[in-house]
């Protein structure tokens, strides 16, 4: 057991450069859409880039030097925020993000649904972020000697969270190949202030954690309330922010800060409860008498890996969440044919078609079964050539790319991907590279065609869904 | 569509009106509603492609679009019959060109081609090297089903026979319909006339006023809340008036229920290849990957909007 003298000293510093952080962010913004407003900066390409990147480091940079000027009467080593800070970026440069991203393919599903809304925001991306910053304080500053007052928690969560921020804001910026500027700092700020909150909660409860003797499941309540607050606050944002129609050209746009002021208030009020929190707890063990402690060897460390199973079950759901709302189907029966395919695709069968489903809103992919009659002697040979017959006189520079043959259910197959371009004329829209896939399966006097249609971008997610559609299908 | 063309689908859209109207006077209802419209589309290798237009050569047989209550043409959907209660039928024909001077007149016949005609109606065209799509399609005024049987078209390019088709509506013989009422319409003296005397009565000048427009021009641009930059290969929906987009949805999605759809370039731009009627409500979607879905149930557009309507988009994610 080891003491801690300093537990109980009321700190100023955090949680007025807290606040003052959380204003000096909303007075930068402000700022900022003014002199866009006012100068109408024509940057563009790495210029726009540099600046947008230097942008994102604003809000921490601000929150860490209000802290290093509060600070200065009580030294806290600034060495280890600004490390913590480091590790909260890098773990959400080099995991965080692209787990979200890359594995869990948020942004392919988020918006499907409220559920998947839902699900996808405290399951996935909320979870994941709080167990990022929540190891980023756990095992970087928590167990050393520089951890040792109620405050601690907030101040190191906080910069653990403001380094998620960044980073995510950072990639914002890279991804959108630099965004206007104005709009870009308001979701800059939106983004840096929501995650100091959650960090902020997780971090309070960490500091009490460490320094009273709290019972194993204290720990877990933060991690979960951290979690939920930042699902919550990412389901409510969007639900705020919509999008809009409007009629007439519209030349200069503000922003939407409705997610802005939404973050803003929700760092103030963690800020300032968290504060009330710390001054209570150092109330009641001063009248107690107690002295602060921690128990490092047995209570913390149930806690941490009760901590830690809570982020697996959480993450296992979530898991299971994203595997039900991509993986979930439909099942048709037509004309002799069954099969299953994406829930989100709507049935598009056209004259001609056995059956054809369409991703209408989402890739734009169509799968389709078609048949054609073969006379005695013909094979699937004779369907590539009338494919590139037809293909050829609908569309611009149809060309087979790849071809072999396979077996499909237990039947010799011939499968080609191809490329062609769709003129796009009834949409006058620009033509349209169209690359595909064909399933040729001779069947007696007649052939199945099963086709899958995408744009060469999207064929990489699409085809998983297309090979199952292949694969479930019996005739 | 060109503004010429916009034009003369007013001008000629009020005449008819109020050739409909006067028709009505002089003879019981019901009376006609009629338009033409045209489309560029993918599926016009039949016809060689003109250079210069010189000779306007259309399909033969004639063909006919599917449509539905509201007047909507669907130019790529050709069908061999007509469902019974279908208050709107449309034939039409591939093109490959319009040259200068293009008048093209249209009579439709019940029951025979010695019958007389129950419609019939001409318009000079704007000259176009393009290919594409005509037609001109007939119901009555007031929307009642249109009489089960046989009925046919025949096309006149400058006065000339040039394709003809017939058609089934309903699953009935001839014998099993009544009279068909609205053959006293065309005592009324103009759709009884040759086809050839038929443009004399049209005669309007170029140079009258241009109405208000009833359709107009849907484009604009998509782009995304936070960073001001363009969603290329976002959609914009327009679903049929009456469709919401929770019935759509359930019903999977289906294209009929799509009154017009665009998707954006790479600089988020879009133009409806159909026009919006004012005035009436239509459900709009707009989507894009990884952006919340917009659906606006009550998208219309009344008399104050300019045509074309230009429309900002900003979607989030």
């Amino acid at each position: 057991m080891s003491e801690h003298p300093m537990a109980n000293r009321q700190r100023a510093a955090w949680w007025q450069s807290a606040i003052l952080a959380v204003v000096g962010v909303l007075v930068f913004v402000g700022i900022v859409i003014g002199l866009e407003s006012a100068f109408q900066p024509t940057l563009s390409g790495t210029a726009l880039l540099v600046v947008g990147v230097l942008l994102a480091l604003v809000p921490a940079a601000l929150w860490l030097s209000f802290f290093y000027v509060q600070d200065r009467l009580e030294p806290e080593p600034k060495k280890e925020v600004f490390k913590i800070f480091l590790v909260g970026l890098a773990l959400a440069g080099a995991i965080g993000i692209p787990v979200t991203e890359h594995l869990f393919h948020i942004s392919d599903w988020l918006y499907r649904s409220l559920g998947s809304l839902v699900l996808g925001s405290i399951f996935v991306v909320g979870a994941i972020e709080t167990f990022l910053i929540y190891v980023a304080v756990r095992l970087f500053i928590y167990d050393t000697d520089e951890f040792d007052e109620r405050s601690d928690g907030m101040v190191y969560g906080t910069a653990a969270g403001l380094g998620y921020a960044t980073a995510l804001n950072i990639q914002f910026i890279l991804a959108s190949g630099g965004a206007a500027l104005g709009s870009a700092e308001v979701t800059i700020a939106e983004v840096a202030l929501a995650h100091a909150a959650f960090a902020g909660v997780l971090g309070y409860f960490l500091g009490r954690a460490k320094l009273e003797r709290e019972r194993v499941l204290w720990l877990p309540l933060g991690f979960l309330l951290a979690t939920l607050l930042n699902g919550l606050f990412a389901i409510l944002r969007s639900r705020l922010e919509t999008g809009d129609i409007v009629m007439g050209q519209v030349t200069a746009v503000l922003p939407a800060v409705s997610g802005l002021l939404l973050a803003g208030a929700l760092a103030l009020i963690v800020a300032v409860m968290v504060a009330l929190l710390i001054q209570r707890d150092i109330a009641r063990t001063q009248a107690q008498g107690q002295r602060a402690a921690v128990d490092a060897k047995t209570g913390d460390r149930q806690s941490n890996f009760a901590t830690i199973a809570l982020f697996v079950v959480l993450i296992i759901v979530g898991i299971i969440a994203w595997l039900s709302i991509t993986g979930s189907v439909a099942t048709f029966e037509v004309a002799g044919f069954k099969g299953v395919y994406p829930d989100h695709y709507g049935v598009a069968t056209r004259e001609g078609d056995v059956f054809r489903v369409a991703d209408v809103l989402g890739s734009g992919a169509e799968f389709a079964i078609q048949t054609i009659e073969l006379q005695a002697g013909e094979g699937a040979q004779q369907v590539v050539a009338a494919l590139a017959v037809q293909r050829g006189s609908d569309f611009a520079a149809y060309k087979v790319l790849e071809s072999k043959e396979v077996t499909l259910n237990g039947k010799p197959a011939l499968w080609q991907r191809f490329a062609y371009v769709d003129p796009m004329t009834l949409l006058k829209t620009l033509p349209r590279v169209v690359e595909g896939e064909d399933y040729i399966v001779v069947d007696g006097n007649r052939a199945v065609i099963i086709t899958l249609l995408t744009t060469p971008e999207n064929l990489p997610d699409v085809e998983p869904s297309f090979q199952q559609f292949v694969e479930r299908l019996t005739f | 569509m060109k503004t010429q063309t916009k034009v003369f689908l007013s001008i000629v859209s009020i005449l008819v009106l109020a050739l409909v109207s006067v028709l009505g006077a002089f003879a019981s209802p019901p009376a006609w509603r009629a338009a033409t419209g045209n489309a560029v589309v993918t599926e016009n290798d039949a016809l060689p492609q003109a250079a210069a237009c010189t000779k306007m050569q259309i399909s033969d047989p004639a063909l006919w679009f599917a449509t539905d209550k509201k007047g909507n043409v669907y130019p790529d959907k050709i069908v061999k019959q007509y469902p019974t209660g279908t208050t709107i039928i449309a034939s039409g024909f591939e093109y490959n060109c319009i040259p200068k001077n293009t008048t093209i007149g249209v009579v439709y016949y019940y029951g025979g081609f010695d019958t007389e005609p129950v419609f019939s109606d001409s318009q000079k065209e704007s000259p176009d090297n393009k290919s594409g799509v005509f037609w001109w399609y007939i119901g009555y005024e007031d929307g009642s089903p249109l009489p089960e049987g046989d009925w046919q078209v025949e096309w006149y390019i400058n006065k000339k026979l040039a394709s003809k088709g017939e058609i089934t509506v309903g699953g009935g013989t001839k014998d099993d319909i009544e009279p068909l009422e609205t053959e006293e319409a065309t005592e009324g003296g103009v759709t009884e006339e040759e086809p050839s005397d038929i443009e004399d009565i049209w005669d309007f000048g170029e140079e009258e006023e241009e109405p208000a427009a009833e359709t107009v021009t849907v484009q604009g641009k998509v782009i995304d809340g936070k960073t001001k930059k363009p969603i290329a290969g976002a959609l914009f929906v327009v679903l049929n008036p009456g469709v919401g987009m929770q019935g759509w949805a359930d019903k999977d999605f289906p294209e009929e229920d799509v009154y017009t759809a665009a998707q954006t370039d790479t600089r988020g731009q879009f133009t409806c290849p159909k026009e919006l009627e004012r005035n009436v409500t239509y459900t709009v979607v707009v989507a894009a990957k990884g952006y919340q879905m917009i659906v606006a149930e009550d998208f219309m557009i009344d008399e104050q909007q300019e045509d074309p309507v230009v429309l900002t988009i900003k979607m989030y994610k």
